[in-house]
């Protein structure tokens, strides 16, 4: 293959040219590699500072909290002191105008209940004279109605007294024809049986004497004449 | 003359009836129980009325042998059996009777109602004389104090006139 002498001297010519851009390329990358590095490193360096800045700023800050807190601390122990001051002159002033408060109520009351008192006792006499009235007129009444009713209870019990005398009376006399009839009959039935009695006694000494005086043989023959009976009436059927 | 018979002639009262029939139970309840003769004989010693000779002579003649052992047992109970059917008449009497009076009655008995009947004897003294008689169920006061009774109750007027 022939290669035209144009195209070879184009050809190299363009490497040439290729290169030549090419070194400046790199030379220009490594120049920025070296700042990139620098920038890095201040980086570095600024970040550091960075960082102890705030501790710092907190440290002083904290330093600064403390002392405005004791100085709080101390103002208001000041202001407790005056407080305590403050109350202890309040509660004794309190305590006077109570005091003086309490004698003041003492002295009131002392004259209501005086005015009371003497009060309710004009009215409790009142009222007692009052009582005293109404009894007596109480007493009165009850008196007469008494009088009344008890002249009313005389005549009734007088009429009532008759009446039960007389109802009495009729009683009594019932009763005695009733008891004349019982005792009659009474007296008729003892005398039946006074009767029967003496037919009684007559009859057990007749047995008693006949018994005794019946002889062994006149015995038998009864109890003979009662078998002949017996056999005469069938009884031994 | 028959065992039974025998002993009816003799019997009178219903108490010498209990008697022979306590002793013939004796008798029989022991019959095979060994006894000697002499002690059977002897179950039927306190009889009245010549009823251990009439025992003796007949049911106990021979002494129980095994040959006549159930003769005599069934006699025995043959006897027992028709003592049980024996009739009575209830007397009551007014007095204690003797031998002689409760044979004379027994005999009235026997001759004019029926010769196996028995006399059931009692005694009342309430009844001053005569009798009182239950026969079959019949009862008949035949005594004395009925009697008086009945003279009392139909003469009492009379006896009252005699009292005033």
């Amino acid at each position: 293959m022939v290669i035209d002498p144009i195209t070879l001297i184009f050809l190299t010519l363009a490497v040439t040219t290729l290169a030549a851009v090419l070194f400046f390329l790199i030379r220009a990358y490594a120049l920025i590699h070296e700042e990139l590095h620098e920038s890095q490193k201040l980086n570095t360096q600024l970040q550091n500072q960075l960082s102890e800045k705030p501790v710092k700023l907190l440290a002083t800050a904290h330093e600064k909290a403390q002392e405005i807190i004791e100085q709080a601390n101390r103002q208001a122990l000041t202001m407790l002191a005056s407080s305590k001051e403050y109350e202890n002159t309040s509660n004794v002033e309190l305590r006077d105008k109570l005091t003086s408060l309490e004698k003041q109520q003492e002295d009131v009351f002392n004259q209501a209940s005086q005015e009371m008192k003497t009060s309710y006792q004009n009215l409790l006499t009142q009222i007692q004279e009052e009582d005293i009235n109404t009894l007596k007129s109480m007493t009165k009444d009850i008196e007469s109605d008494i009088l009344a009713d008890f002249n009313e209870f005389r005549t009734s019990l007088e009429k009532e007294t008759i009446n039960s005398e007389k109802i009495v009376k009729e009683k009594i006399d019932e009763e005695y024809l009733t008891l004349e009839k019982e005792l009659e009959s009474y007296k008729k039935q003892k005398y039946e049986e006074l009767d029967q009695d003496i037919y009684k006694i007559l009859y057990r000494v007749s047995e008693m004497v006949l018994s005794q005086g019946i002889s062994f043989d006149r015995h038998k023959q009864l109890v003979l004449e009662a078998l002949e009976t017996a056999k005469k009436e069938q009884v031994f059927k | 003359m028959d065992l039974h018979t025998q002993i009816m002639e003799r019997l009178r009262l219903k108490s010498e009836l209990s008697q022979v029939q306590l002793c013939l139970d004796e008798f029989l309840a022991s019959f095979f129980a060994p006894k000697e003769h002499s002690q059977m004989m002897m179950l039927f010693e306190n009889l009245p009325n010549g009823l251990s000779q009439v025992f003796k002579s007949t049911l106990l003649k021979d002494p129980i042998t095994p040959n006549n052992q159930s003769a005599i047992k069934k006699a025995g109970e043959k006897l027992q059996e028709k003592l049980a059917t024996c009739k009575t008449i209830q007397i009551t009497l007014a007095f204690q009777p003797n031998e002689t009076a409760i044979e004379l009655f027994s005999d009235w008995v026997k001759k004019n109602v029926d010769g196996g009947t028995l006399i059931d004897l009692q005694f009342d003294k309430t009844i001053v004389g005569g009798a009182l008689i239950v026969s079959s169920g019949i009862y008949k006061d035949y005594s004395v104090r009925k009697a008086l009774s009945n003279r009392f109750r139909l003469q009492k007027d009379e006896i009252a006139g005699l009292l005033s």
